[in-house]
């Protein structure tokens, strides 16, 4: 009998030892107190499902992106300084396909968005020297005369030497077939003095063989 | 109401390209109001580069456009079919040309759609020539 108290005895000082390492309080604590550390956990865990929610809407972001780069890109580059931006664009656009979505959005809506992600990605970056070619063109489109805009009263008069009522009939004779009439009006050459018609921004079509008296 | 207060409005229907006047006259049962061949000489100087077939209406001192295109649509009344073949045949532009000339009152440019119809009809462009700070007197 005094064998079984003996180890009765050190069985009851082992348990006593082994309860304190686990928990600070009661055995009963201890044992209660792991669901509330597990439900602790888990609502730790939820700030990172959210924050790759957080993400996704900024991957939804990037593609946004990569769509609107791929747009200018089509229609050959942004109107002012897009060079940069849009390389600057395909960086990111990169760096997020390959990087973040793969391995944390395991969600829906991140894994559809990678192939567009990846297509518009690929033809930007071959395309950013496209819309430097039109800024290199525009410089050579202006072949303007020195000249001016005719007045109503000059206008009628050269109307009226040329045989014609008025300046209506006289552009609308002078004009081809498929003219436009209302977009030419009558101007003059400042440095010969001969009257010609020209397109609103003063472009010479149709030399009139007249000068000024 | 002086001469500034004057909105004039000339409407025609212009046939252009390469034609006989005369066959358009006598498909149309209709008289030019002006019309020239392509390579006859320009009143003064040069030679017409395509032939021309005009008919419309004297210049009206009204700034409703609508009006006056109501008045050359009636001289084209029922003529449209015949117009769309002979233009068809010729590869002829048909332009429906307005004329304005104007000062202080500003025009009023609209048009209806039944007329917006029947210019899609007889497949012609318009064309809207304006003459701002005019004296309409001279017209």
């Amino acid at each position: 009998m005094n064998r079984l108290a003996v180890t009765f005895t050190l069985l009851l000082l082992l348990v006593s030892c082994s309860q304190p390492q686990n928990e600070f309080g009661s055995v009963s604590g201890g044992q209660f107190g792991s669901k509330p550390i597990a439900e602790r956990s888990e609502p730790a865990q939820t700030p990172k499902i959210s924050k790759g929610f957080i993400e996704e809407p900024a991957a939804t972001d990037k593609t946004a992106q990569d769509i609107e780069t791929a747009f200018w890109a089509n229609r050959g580059g942004r109107p002012c300084a897009c060079g940069s931006g849009a390389g600057g664009g395909g960086s990111r656009s990169g760096g997020g396909g390959g990087g973040t979505s793969p391995g944390r959005t395991a969600p829906t809506p991140a894994k559809p968005a990678e192939p567009k992600k990846s297509e518009p990605a690929k033809p930007t970056e071959p395309k950013k020297p496209e819309p430097a070619k039109p800024k290199e063109d525009k410089p050579k489109e202006p072949q303007r005369v020195n000249s001016r805009k005719v007045s109503d009263k000059e206008c009628e008069s050269v109307a009226s030497r040329l045989g014609f009522d008025n300046v209506h009939e006289l552009k609308y004779a002078y004009l081809g077939r498929k003219a436009v009439i209302a977009r030419f009006d009558v101007y003059i050459d400042k440095t010969t003095a001969r009257y010609f018609i020209g397109d609103k921004a003063g472009k010479p079509v149709v030399e009139l063989g007249i000068s000024a008296p | 109401m002086n001469n500034l207060d004057v909105v004039t409005t000339r409407v025609y229907l212009g046939l252009r390209g390469e034609f006989d006047p005369t066959e358009i006259s006598d498909f149309l049962g209709l008289s030019p109001e002006k019309s020239w061949r392509m390579g006859e000489a320009r009143p003064v100087q040069g030679t017409y580069s395509f032939s021309s077939w005009i008919l419309g209406v004297e210049p009206r001192n009204t700034p409703i456009l609508e009006d006056v295109v109501d008045e050359v649509m009636q001289l084209f009344e029922g003529k449209a079919d015949k117009l769309v073949s002979i233009t068809k045949k010729h590869d002829i532009d048909v332009v429906l040309e307005c004329v304005v000339w104007f000062n202080e009152t500003t025009p009023a440019l609209s048009l209806r759609k039944d007329q917006i119809a029947w210019l899609a009809a007889i497949g012609a462009f318009l064309d809207i020539d304006q003459y701002p700070n005019y004296d309409t007197s001279e017209i």
